[in-house]
């Protein structure tokens, strides 16, 4: 049927909202994962890359979020959600303090790597 | 602003509206749909299961005043706190919120009615039927005992034979169905029936939440959908997802269920705090400080609840360093709740005039409190090693009863004395109402501020009594005394609520003076006409507002189809695009949830044969609904205001029911997703019984590609009847025999994948690989159990003359499922067949 009226399709709108918190996601499905099969599979040299390979990954989206949090408009263009409606500055400032919560959340996360032993149960 | 309608309007316009939405009288009451009318049933049931679990609860403390108590023995108090902890977790809190949604909902977006009434009535009487045999279990020693979260292996056929733990599975299973349809209802009403000018940013709080609130149901239950099928499916057929011996590991199950399992304490208390978010500035007498922070928050919470899940899981032997993840999440997470605590703190501040103090308003300041209370436990049980000492103690038990009361049950009574006026001619008693809090808020501290220490001083969760030396029974005579306050003043509420309930329309208009569209004059049929909105509290920035709509200076003052009908309106912005003709009252949706119910509880007790027969004629229903729906565009345009004219009849990717069946392929998609990482976890767990070197190679693979071939050509022939649907130059020969062949297809396809694995002697019963191969042949076999009855119907509607180049919803739903059915068989086909010769 005819189609009386255009938008940005919400779809670009939910992912650009989202796409903080689905890095934080990510990072965390990532670094859970690799670091449960590394630890259940590779055996002792296991210890020697887990470390290091959740700080890169921290680090990488940690970079990530700065981006997306620099440069909203960018970013909203890239998902073709930018129209200069009044909704705009919503999406902007939320979708900004978004990634402003994901990034601590993936620091936070990732922090652990410095400070614990890898595959050992402390009990 | 000028008015959209500013012409008087013609006579007899409401009293047109008030026959075609008037509720069916008598016994045809059951058949109503109108969301005011099955919303309050539906709050009504909920707070029952309330009242009874509660009833359970006083129960249990009774037994546990004092140390070697004999009141009841152990067996029935295993059933009585599972059937207490599943009540109310499953049949209260959720449905409770799905309540509140479609009662309150429609009205804060002043819309008619939610666009899928009849689908909220099924899932509604679904729950009600099945909820209410699912609670008697425990009259007949029938209940299940495994806990509210059910784990194996003591919930295998060997620890807990009996059909006790079947009728868990199967009936929440079922319950966890029809909240999802009620999901898949907020969804699209939240984001398509707002009014004219709501924009996201004009949106209120409470909308916000319930879209997060379904969302979140959409990718959440899916978990622990599978993980019910799966355990039924061992403990009725003895397929291994559980059993560690053969490959199979409880701690899947653990998995599965807390991701479902945390998300779900935020599903409960996110609405809460939206109703909150509504009432607090209502009661400030000042809009809400920090609306963007809120819904930053809002988002923020509903998203990182799904990686905590692992915190439930502390104990088991997981790597420190993948605690920490966890840990850290979880005090992460209580920032945006932080957030929102300051920003109400803040509006309450704000306001020019005192904080008004009404029995809502006490029961928002007891929230704070309690809540935040639980809030701290909280932080403190996400500290791996403080876990490890309360594990399983009353401390925990305190925790989330001071965030499930504090965060859920005490925001809904705020809310059922602020939005009573809405649903009842007298409003609740205020001075009745000082009594009924401090006697449930006293009560309530008395009762789990001492379970704090009980839990310190080490008595474990689930014990049916605990010997009298331990030190144990002051502290549990304190908790007891405090339950029988708390039940004391919920009685006084009760006896209030049948003196002045009476349904009706409200004596007051806006009696606390709010500013949202719910109290605009209403009726029947909401409110006369659509308001067009300009800002967040329309009530309060355009005073003249409630007149303009009561003489239908706005959209829609009449009903130019003669029919239900509301305003669907674009998503970001909310402008006009179609008008929904909406179904009235009906015995289908009626019928089909009372055969839908049957059918699983009859399988539960293992009546097959009627239970067969049940299922058939729910579908049957189904169908005589779906008959009815997709009424074509005989309607044409129509004035909603002038010079706005709108289509009455929209297929076709901006329709309600295409994004209604998105939803569902997202809800299909994280089950499947579920089944994949069960798949890789048994794996990464029992590589040894893993093909080729502990099970049956999979079949050559000729089979699956030939079976993928098939998939393929069936999603080519759908989309070259798009075509010509598009065109309407085929002849209806041509198009059945296509809708046939797709069906031929996918069913061949399905065939070949299934023969396949049992040309290698693959048996599902072996060990874990074999159960996890077939389960995937099951998840497929429901899919095209699904097409093959949508595709025939489609058949039918073409063959009947219903179905052309725009009249084409059944057509689109049909092809909609039939490619998601075709990605999710392919990405199957690679795991199954391509995951063992990987690492073959
Ligand atoms: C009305 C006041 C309530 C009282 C006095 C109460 C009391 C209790 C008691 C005595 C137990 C059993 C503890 C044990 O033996 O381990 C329990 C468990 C539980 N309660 Fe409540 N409760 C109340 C309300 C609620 C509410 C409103 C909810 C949820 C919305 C809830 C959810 C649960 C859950 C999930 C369990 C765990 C069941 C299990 O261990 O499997 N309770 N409660
Ligand atoms: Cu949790």
């Amino acid at each position: 049927m005819n189609e009386p009226i255009h938008e940005p399709p919400v779809a670009g709108a939910i992912l650009f909202l989202l796409a903080g918190p689905i890095l934080w996601g990510g990072h965390l499905l990532a670094v859970y994962t690799f670091h449960a099969v590394t630890c259940a599979v590779a055996g002792p040299w296991a210890t020697a890359v887990v470390p290091g390979a959740i700080v890169a990954a921290t680090l990488a989206a940690a970079g990530a979020l700065l981006l997306g949090f620099s440069f909203p408009g960018k970013l909203a263009r890239a998902l073709r959600c930018f129209d200069q409606d009044d909704s705009q500055p919503f999406l902007i400032r939320a979708g900004r303090l978004l990634t402003v919560l994901s990034l601590a959340g993936v620091l936070w996360t990732g922090s652990g790597a410095l400070a614990l032993a890898p595959c050992v149960q402390f009990r | 602003m000028e008015l959209p309608n500013p012409d008087p309007r013609p006579e007899g316009e409401v009293r047109e509206l008030e026959r075609i939405w008037a509720t069916p009288r008598g016994w045809r009451l059951v058949t109503a749909v109108n969301n005011t009318v099955i919303g309050l049933l539906y709050i009504g049931v909920a707070f029952l299961f309330f009242l009874m679990a509660g009833l359970l609860a006083v129960v249990m403390r009774t037994q546990l005043a004092v140390g070697d108590n004999r009141l009841i023995d152990q067996d029935l108090y295993n059933q009585m706190f599972t059937v207490h902890g599943t009540t109310m977790m499953f049949l209260f809190a959720v449905p409770a919120v799905e309540a509140l949604g479609v009662m309150l909902l429609p009205q804060m977006l002043a819309a008619r009615d939610l666009p899928f009434p009849r689908l909220s009535a099924f899932a509604i009487w679904a729950y009600v039927v099945g909820g209410l045999v699912f609670f008697s279990t425990i009259f007949y020693d029938l209940a299940p005992k495994g806990g509210w979260f059910m784990y194996p292996p003591l919930t295998l056929m060997e620890y807990s034979p009996g059909d006790n733990a079947d009728f868990w599975l199967l009936g929440i299973g079922f319950i966890e169905i029809s909240a999802i349809a009620g999901a898949v209802e907020i969804v699209v009403g939240a984001l398509r029936t707002r009014p004219p000018g709501m924009s996201l940013a004009r949106m209120p709080i409470f909308a916000w939440t319930m879209l997060i609130f379904a969302s979140m149901i959409m990718f959440a239950f899916p978990a622990v959908i599978l993980a019910t099928m799966m355990l039924e499916i061992e403990r009725a057929f003895g397929w291994p997802f559980f059993t560690a011996a053969v490959g199979g590991d409880p701690l899947l199950w653990q998995h599965l269920f807390w991701f479902f399992g945390h998300p779900e304490v935020y599903i409960i208390f996110l609405p809460a705090a939206g109703l909150v978010s509504m009432m607090v500035p209502t009661m400030a007498r000042t809009p809400l400080v920090g609306y963007h922070l809120i819904v930053v928050a809002l988002i923020g919470t509903g998203f990182f609840s799904f990686g905590l899940w692992v915190h439930h899981m502390f104990t088991t032997g997981i790597p420190a360093l993948s605690l920490a993840f966890f840990s850290a999440a979880s005090m992460a997470v209580a920032v945006p709740s932080g957030i929102q605590v300051f920003s109400w703190i803040a509006t309450i501040a704000a306001g020019r005039q005192r904080f008004r103090i009404t029995t809502a308003s006490l029961f928002i300041l007891g929230f704070l409190f309690i809540f935040t209370l639980g809030g701290l436990t909280g932080v403190m049980v996400a500290m791996v090693p403080f876990d490890h000492q309360v594990h399983d103690t009353y401390f925990v038990v305190a925790h989330f009863h001071y965030v499930l009361i504090g965060g859920f049950v005490f925001p809904l009574f705020a809310a059922i004395y602020y939005w009573m006026p809405l649903f009842s001619r007298r409003m609740l008693s205020e001075r009745v109402g000082r009594w009924v809090f401090w006697m449930m808020f006293v009560g309530f501290n008395v009762t789990f501020l001492p379970m704090h220490l009980t839990g310190l001083r080490g008595m474990p969760r689930r014990v049916w009594t605990y010997p009298g030396e331990m030190g144990w029974d002051t502290l549990n005579l304190i908790s007891t005394a405090g339950t029988y306050v708390l039940a004391a003043g919920i009685l006084v509420f009760l006896v209030d609520l049948a003196a002045k309930f009476r349904i009706g329309n409200r004596a007051v208009e806006n009696p606390w003076g709010a500013g949202t569209l719910e109290w605009l004059p209403n009726d029947v049929y909401s409110t006369r006409s659509i308001p067009h909105i300009t800002s967040r509290e329309p009530l309060w920035d355009r005073p003249s507002l409630p007149q303009e709509v009561r003489d239908g200076h706005h959209y829609l003052p009449n009903a130019p189809t003669g029919w239900r009908e509301t305003i669907v309106t674009s998503p970001i912005h909310a402008r006009p695009q179609y008008v929904i003709q909406m179904p009235g009252p009906g015995w289908p949706p009626f019928l089909a949830a009372v055969f839908t119910a049957a059918f699983f509880l009859l399988l539960t007790v293992k009546m097959v044969a009627i239970a067969v027969i049940c299922g058939v004629l729910a579908i049957v229903f189904v169908l005589a609904w779906a008959w009815g729906l997709d009424p074509g565009p005989s309607k044409g345009m129509i004035e909603i205001a002038k010079g706005v004219r709108l289509p009455t009849y929209m297929s076709g990717p901006t329709s309600h029911s295409w994004w209604a069946m998105v939803v569902l392929m997202f809800v299909a998609g994280s089950l499947y997703l579920a089944y994949v990482f069960s798949y890789l976890f048994l794996w990464v767990v029992s590589p040894e019984v893993w093909a080729p070197a502990g099970s049956p190679a999979p079949p050559p693979i000729g089979w699956p590609v030939a079976s993928a071939a098939l998939l393929l050509a069936g999603s080519g022939i759908l989309w070259l009847v798009s075509r010509k649907l598009q065109q309407y130059a085929a002849s209806r020969l041509a198009i059945s025999a296509a809708l046939l062949l797709s069906l031929v297809c996918l069913s061949a396809a399905f065939m070949l994948e299934t023969g396949g694995h049992l040309t290698t002697g693959l048996d599902p019963g072996e060990n874990a690989y074999g159960a996890m191969v077939y389960l995937g042949a099951v998840l497929f076999a429901q899919l095209v159990l699904a097409l093959l009855i949508m595709g025939l119907f489609t058949l039918a509607r073409h063959l009947a003359g219903k179905l052309d180049a725009v009249r084409r919803v059944t057509y689109d739903n049909y092809a909609l499922l039939y490619h998601y059915t075709v990605a999710q068989s392919l990405l199957g086909l690679g795991l199954i067949h391509g995951f063992p010769r990987l690492i073959g």
